[in-house]
């Protein structure tokens, strides 16, 4: 089989650090299913965490799966074999567990896939005794609805206490003989536990949510998981080193969790607060242990803004101080324009001058402002100054189209502040010698998504992408800028299962019953067959996608627990739209988002 | 600095890690073992390391040697170097031994392959014999891609210096030793080809190994 194929190094598995153990003498065995490609499952720091950590049990054998490429699969549909995991090279039927994370909403079909191909029947309510439980975990899971069909339970928040937990629970339930029922049912008291069966979802005539009961007991609202200290938060000193490339090749040490800004489109700002740095000295030792033990040659400070760590500098000085006599580059992948100090830039450009990125996400001020962002222009001309004064080139600046309130104006706004980076090269007298600039412009499209204050918000068409997409191209004037776009059907696609509710289930099996799969792929998405997989469930994608929801509306996610309060999230949203202020930042001021609450701690002293 | 040649096998699923691949596992091995090893100057600075013979992508083999530059203060005691490298290795890919490089890259002119060849359908002793036919002909031309995507013919028996063909238990062998010289050599797929031209396709089970890679008087690459 693997001779047909393009690249076989993806299932071969055998890497150093991939972690072997005697099925026979362990009590669980849990399969960790990544919904994508190995080079791109391979990335992910959550999984590499969370192979480490259940591994550290000792009767427990976490192994990992990733899906098989089109050519794969039609290898392994013509030889009749199923989708094993790596290590033991056992198909995914033959586990206890079978794990995924959800890390985007164009996965889902290939979780379907995945199943399918390892022999595990796709339905929860179609699965015996003798089947896997099946569990999905990572930040989709805010909104799990669209899968409950396909899922046994829901793990929500963070996994490092929470999948360990679940591991011994399991393997009590199975000591004690329970059924499947009977252990899921109990499964539900584990805190960050939500088993989908457990409750009945009534809906009003117009297609909105009337009522969400929970049965036997079941918790409501499902609280989400939080690990209280990141210090002591289990971190892998060894990790399987994979050995074809993967999309980052390279050791990544998460810095802090949660943000303090509060862009008002962005989940993850909300959806992992409260912000949680870990110590310089951890996130150090961390690094070089993990280094040490991979030889990777480059090192990522991850985090959704590093340079909000409050000890960003010393931190890089003590990183800076072994990884140039190591040989090992440095990189900052979330670095905020006004944050980007002399000192900053110095140090970062002693590793490496490649181009810069950074994320205004809007054109105007007033756009920003609704938004939260939080910077101004004058800002982000003086982070490029100081970028074009240390050497760089190369700017990408990244936005988003169709956010609440957006004109005509804001996207042609995109267009003017570009030319004004171009314009400050050439004014500045420091400029590099015969060196030309270039300012690449990379424009997503918006997605209300649950738990953000734009969760109310109305997704724009496709037309109306299209047209404004147009708007900003022909409103580019210089050949230094150029312009790229994600694809308005995706997003479109994407809005709809992320403000899901559970009768999705029936679009997405019949999407992948009628060929869907790698949906995050240029090479599998077909808009046509969702739109028709719809249409013959008779659900209206717009429905999800384009409306706009009241703030009384039950969302399919409202009986979820993660911390932020609807209300909180009710003013944020009417701030932007009628007052556009912003707020600030958690640091300096508290805004009462309600997670002091959900912890029991104040976020900072 | 002290130039030391690494040994080390290729086997089981690591024959599916192309040569870029291996590059980069090799490199962090290394860099893992904290053995202190020589960078090249420049922009792009990286981790010296230098493998003799490239070998293809699916073959196993118990011959590979990569060259590395140790800086001075390090020790070159196989007993010692070896173990640490091999920690850093995946599943597959081990260094048996190391020493000092007796040959340069360019004084390789042959490598010897076992072929292991099975099918369902194709009876061991027909292999044989439609291996035994094209190996005995004067002249074996066959269709080479050349660099510019073009194809030219080209006689492979000059480049194969000498065969030996049996059956043993459920595999038929092909013993193959074959010129190596950079400019001249000859992948046994090339050959393999020919053998099964006239059954029509490949048989189900291939599996060749690089057994030697030898100087032009018959001694072992070291
Ligand atoms: S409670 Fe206050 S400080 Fe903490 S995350 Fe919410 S708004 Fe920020």
């Amino acid at each position: 089989m693997l001779r047909a194929v393009q690249k076989p190094g993806r299932y071969v598995g055998g890497e150093r650090g991939a972690v072997h153990k005697d099925k026979n003498a362990v009590k669980l065995r849990f399969a960790f299913c990544f919904p994508d490609v190995y080079e791109v499952g391979m990335s992910h720091l959550g999984m590499k965490i969370l192979y480490a950590v259940q591994n550290a049990e000792p009767d427990v054998w976490c192994e990992r799966a990733f899906a098989p490429w089109f050519d794969m699969r039609e290898q392994m549909l013509q030889y009749n074999a199923p989708l094993c995991a790596l290590e033991s090279g056992d198909p995914l039927r033959a586990f206890d567990v079978v794990g995924f994370t959800l890390q985007y909403e164009m996965s889902y079909t290939n979780l379907l896939y995945m199943l399918d191909l390892g022999g595990v029947p796709l339905l929860s309510k179609e699965r015996g005794e003798e089947d896997p439980i099946v569990v999905a975990g990572g930040p989709c899971v805010c909104n799990p609805e669209p899968m409950a069909d396909f899922v046994d339970l829901f793990l929500l928040g963070e996994g490092e206490q929470m999948n360990v937990e679940l591991c011994r629970f399991l393997i009590r339930a199975k000591e004690q003989g329970w059924d499947r029922a009977k252990t899921l049912r109990e499964a539900a008291g584990i805190e960050g536990v939500y088993v989908p069966a457990l409750y009945t979802v009534k809906y009003n005539k117009d297609g909105t949510i009337a009522s969400v009961t929970p049965k036997r007991g079941a918790p409501m609202p499902v609280r989400r998981r939080i690990v209280a200290d990141m210090d002591a938060a289990p971190f892998p000193q060894q990790i399987p080193v994979p050995m074809i490339e993967t999309v980052h090749d390279r050791a990544s040490v998460e810095v802090l969790r949660g943000c303090v800004r509060g862009c008002r489109f962005c989940q993850a700002g909300f959806i992992y607060r409260p912000f949680r740095a870990k110590r310089a000295e951890t996130i150090d030792r961390q690094a070089r242990e993990l280094c040490r033990s991979t030889g990777f040659e480059e090192l990522s400070l991850l985090s959704l803004s590093t340079s909000d760590h409050p000890e960003i500098e010393p931190l890089l000085d003590r990183v800076l101080d072994w990884t140039e006599s190591g040989k090992v580059s440095l990189s900052l992948p979330s670095l905020r324009i006004d944050s980007f100090s002399d000192e900053l830039v110095e140090k970062i450009s002693r590793v490496r001058k490649s181009g810069l990125t950074f994320a205004p996400e809007a054109g105007t001020q007033r756009l920003r402002d609704v938004i939260n962002k939080n910077i101004d222009e004058e800002e982000i001309l003086r982070g490029c100054r100081t970028a074009f004064e240390g050497g760089y080139t190369v700017v990408k600046l990244y936005f988003m189209m169709g956010l609440p309130t957006e004109t005509d104006e804001d996207v042609a706004g995109i267009a003017a502040l570009a030319q004004k980076i171009v314009d400050l090269y050439y004014s500045l007298p420091t400029k590099p010698k015969g060196k030309s600039v270039s300012v690449s412009i990379s424009c997503a499209c918006f997605i209300p998504k649950p738990f953000t204050p734009f969760q109310f918000a109305a997704q724009d068409t496709k037309e109306e992408f299209d047209r404004k997409q147009k708007l900003l191209r022909e409103s580019v004037k210089s050949r230094k800028i150029s312009v790229s776009w994600h694809d308005a059907s995706t997003s479109f696609i994407e809005a709809a299962l992320a403000r899901g509710d559970r009768r999705l289930g029936k679009v997405i099996l019949e999407v992948y019953r009628s060929g869907g799969i790698f949906d995050s792929w240029d090479e599998g998405f077909s808009l046509n067959r969702w739109l028709a997989a719809f249409r013959k469930c008779r659900r209206d994608p717009a429905f999800y996608a384009n409306r706009a929801r009241s703030f009384e509306e039950i969302n399919p996610w409202d009986m979820f627990d993660y911390g932020v309060d609807k209300q909180f999230l009710i003013r944020e949203y009417r701030r932007a739209t009628e007052e556009q202020l912003t707020t600030p930042k958690c640091s300096e001021h508290c805004s009462g988002c309600g997670i002091v609450k959900f912890t029991g701690r104040k976020c900072f002293d | 600095m002290t130039d030391l040649r690494l040994h080390f096998s290729k086997t089981f699923a690591a024959r599916y890690i192309s040569h870029l691949d291996l590059m980069r596992t090799m490199t962090r091995a290394i860099r893992q073992s904290g053995l202190k090893a020589w960078y090249t100057e420049g922009f792009n600075s990286h981790l010296y390391l230098t493998f003799a013979l490239p070998l293809s992508l699916g073959f196993e083999s118990l011959c590979e040697t990569c060259d590395i530059r140790l800086l001075e203060e390090e020790s070159c005691d196989p007993a010692e170097v070896i173990p640490r490298i091999n920690a850093g290795l995946p599943f597959g890919i081990e260094v048996f031994n190391c020493g000092e490089a007796r040959f340069k890259p360019g004084e390789i002119a042959y490598a010897r392959y076992i072929c292991e060849l099975a099918d369902a359908e194709f009876s061991c002793g027909k292999i044989q014999d439609a291996a035994c036919a094209l190996l005995a002909k004067s002249e074996i031309p066959a269709q080479k891609k050349t660099k510019k995507g073009g194809m030219r013919t080209l006689d492979l028996k000059p480049l194969i210096h000498s065969y030996k063909v049996y059956v043993e238990g459920e595999n038929c062998y092909i013993d193959l030793t074959v010129s190596a010289a950079s400019d001249n050599a000859l992948n046994p797929n090339l050959v393999l080809d020919q053998i099964f031209e006239p059954l029509g396709r490949m048989p189900d089970h291939i599996l060749v190994k690089r057994t030697q890679i030898l100087t032009r008087d018959m001694k072992n690459f070291e």
